[in-house]
This record gives structure tokens, sequence and C-alpha cells, in this order.
């Protein structure tokens, strides 16, 4: 099998298996559907470049966080700039289309609150959520498991206080 | 409520995907986002290095076509020998620079901080480069330009080709042209770095800061 095609064969299964994982990504990081629509690319495309470098080190889920916060990150820094300098739209064709699924409005509020946090905040709350431990926040984020803790701590505490006012 | 009920309720949306992927139109557009980036890196290099050789190259002819004409006429010659070195030492920066660059960037590691670090040392490195621009690009360049005024001129009358060979400007003119074009170069250089690059630096290095404020 050519490196292209092996590379396109886990591409693909990465996309299957873990497409779930890079919603909540585009999700939290992106609201409008065209900015998600360009977010998910932005990360398909990422991905794909990773591939050649992922060597097994890392658990495939952690490595997928670790490449979709990046682009998400980094994307929403140049939509910040670009917003400011109002560049022209990016036209591309639709690679995401909407399902015709029922919201479901405690998670419509959590991505809610997720989108009010900065870029790395989301990042955290994110990993979180989805029941990384303290180890693997630190080892996608690159820093200390104390510094995770603080950091867990202050985003939970947030989160339980905001939901006193009640989920709308 | 508790965080372990928020994550009860954030794990129900693993059951409903809302989005469906169009695999075909993403695979294209990686290739075609790939090819693009391929592309541009290619006119890049072409554009900022191949015109040093380019330079050197024509340089080099006139040097040769000079001794072959007139035998020793070294004053000549070494204004060409010199702008050949000159016009090297402009490639050798951008490669060596970018080498260098390159492989430091490959030192970081995938992690979010890693990332961070290597859009600071990316953004350094532009913020460098246009900084010393006048030393590494404008000086050299402009001291070529300069010394090989004759060779300018043939390039002028070739490209307009004119019949009547266009009256030499006194150098002092040209100089002043040069001056007054570079000047506009630096001037561009410098308002990137203020408008884009450090903006950009001071941000990356607050979402840096953010990151580590609670390390031991």
């Amino acid at each position: 099998m050519s490196t292209k095609a092996g590379q396109k064969q886990i591409f693909d299964e990465w996309l299957s298996l873990h497409k779930g994982l890079l919603f909540k990504v585009v999700r939290s990081y992106a609201r409008s559907i065209h900015d998600q629509d360009d977010l998910f690319q932005e990360i398909g495309l990422k991905l794909w470049h990773s591939i050649p470098k992922f060597k097994g080190e890392a658990a495939v889920t952690t490595w997928i966080y670790r490449v979709a916060l990046n682009a998400a990150i980094s994307w929403s820094r140049k939509e910040h700039s670009r917003k400011n300098h109002t560049e022209s739209f990016k036209v591309s064709e639709s690679i995401l289309r909407s399902q015709p699924v029922k919201k479901n409005e405690r998670v419509e509020w959590l991505y809610e609150r997720i989108g009010k946090l900065d870029a790395l905040d989301r990042s955290i709350c994110l990993l979180m959520l989805d029941g990384f431990s303290y180890k693997e926040i630190s080892d996608t984020l690159g820093i200390s498991e104390g510094n995770v803790g603080v950091k867990v701590h202050r985003i939970k505490s947030d989160l339980i206080e905001q939901s006193k006012g009640g989920i709308e | 409520m508790q965080f372990e009920d928020m994550k009860t309720f954030w794990d129900e949306q693993n059951s409903e995907l809302l989005f469906a992927i169009d695999k075909t139109a993403l695979q294209k557009q990686i290739e075609g986002d790939t090819r693009k980036t391929y592309r541009r890196i290619f006119i890049r290099d072409t554009t900022e290095v191949g015109a040093c050789f380019l330079l050197a190259g024509i340089y080099g002819y006139k040097a040769i076509s000079v001794l072959l004409e007139s035998g020793s006429h070294w004053i000549e010659t070494s204004r060409y020998i010199i702008s050949i070195a000159l016009a090297l030492f402009v490639a050798s920066t951008f490669i060596i620079g970018r080498r260098r660059q390159t492989k430091k960037e490959a030192q970081f590691d995938n992690t979010i901080l890693g990332e961070l670090n290597r859009m600071l040392s990316q953004t350094g490195y532009q913020v460098w480069l246009l900084k010393s621009v006048f030393w590494w690009y404008l000086l050299p360049l402009g001291t070529a330009a300069l010394l090989t005024i004759q060779l300018q001129f043939d390039i002028i009358n070739f490209v307009i080709s004119s019949k009547e060979p266009i009256e030499a400007t006194p150098f002092w003119g040209y100089a002043i042209m040069i001056g007054i074009m570079y000047s506009l170069i630096y001037w561009l250089n410098q308002r990137a770095i203020r408008k884009q690059l450090l903006p950009q630096q001071k941000a990356y290095e607050s979402l840096k800061q953010k990151l580590l404020d609670a390390e031991e």
C-alpha cells in the first residue's frame, strides 16, 4: 500500500471513530455553521498532516484532541485578526451538513458557557467534560499537573456557580 | 448542579451526531490546500532566493564579458565580483535563516504549550527578519545596484528595446532613486512589524502567560 493510501486509510478511520470529538471542538470554538465548517476544514487539514508524525506514544484520542485544539486555538486567533482587518471570506465547498437532530437544551447551555471562556480555558473544559485525567490534560497542554489542578478547579467552580441561576 | 451532572448530560450528545461529513469534499479540500501551500512556498523561495541567484548570474556573466572584451579592466570586474558576493550573501541569509528556523520549530512538541512556543518562535523570526532588513537585504543589494550602475542602464535599454540608449542619469540621481525605493521597502517592513507581527506576538505571549500562570 502506498504511503498516501495508508495515510488516507488512517485519516478515514480517525474521522469515522472520532468525529464526535471533532464536532465538540468545532462547536466549542465556532458558533455559525459557516465558521464551524471553516474550522472543521482547518482541523481536517492539520489532522491529515499530523498522521506521519504520529508514532503511537500517545493514545489516538489524546493525539487527535491535541491536534484539534491546537488548530482551534490558532484558528480563533486568525479569525479574531481576520474580523479586525475585515478580510474577505474564504469561499469553499461545505464539508459539514447539519443533521436533523433534536437540540438538547442542557448540552446547548453547556456550549454557551464554554463559548464564553477564553480559548485556553475552553480546551481545558472540553478535556474535563470528556473525562480526561489531570495527567492526560497536562500531557495535552504541556503544563504541570498542579497547574492543571488549579485551572480545572477554577473552571469547575465557575460552571457550578453559573448553573445556580438555572439552566435555560 | 454538580459538575458530575454536567458531565452526564455532556455525554448524552455522544449518541447524537449533529453533522454529517462530506468526506470526498474534505479530501478534495485537503489536497487543494496542501498543493496551494507547496505552490506558495515555491513561489516565495523562487522570488526571494531565485532572484538573488539570478542577479549573481547576471553579474557573473557581465564580469566575464568585461574581462574578455577589455582584458585587464580589474576595477570594473571587481565591482561585479563584489556584487556577486553581496547577492549570494542575501540568498544565503534567506536559506540559512530558514533552515535554522525549521530545525528550531521541529523541537517543539505538539502540546498546546509547544504549539504556542512554535508560533512565538515563528513570529519572533519574522520580526527579526524585517527589523534587520536594512543590514542583510537593502544595504547589500543597494550597494550592488550602485556598483553596477552601467549594467542597470543596459538592462533598461534592453527592456524598453530602445535603439538609442537612454541618457545616463547622473550617479547621484540614480542613488537618490534607489534610496527612495529602498526607504519605501524599509518603511513597509517596519509597518508590518508594528501592525501585524508585534500584536500577534503579544497575543501569543499573553496566551502562554495564561497557560503557565499557576506553574510552580
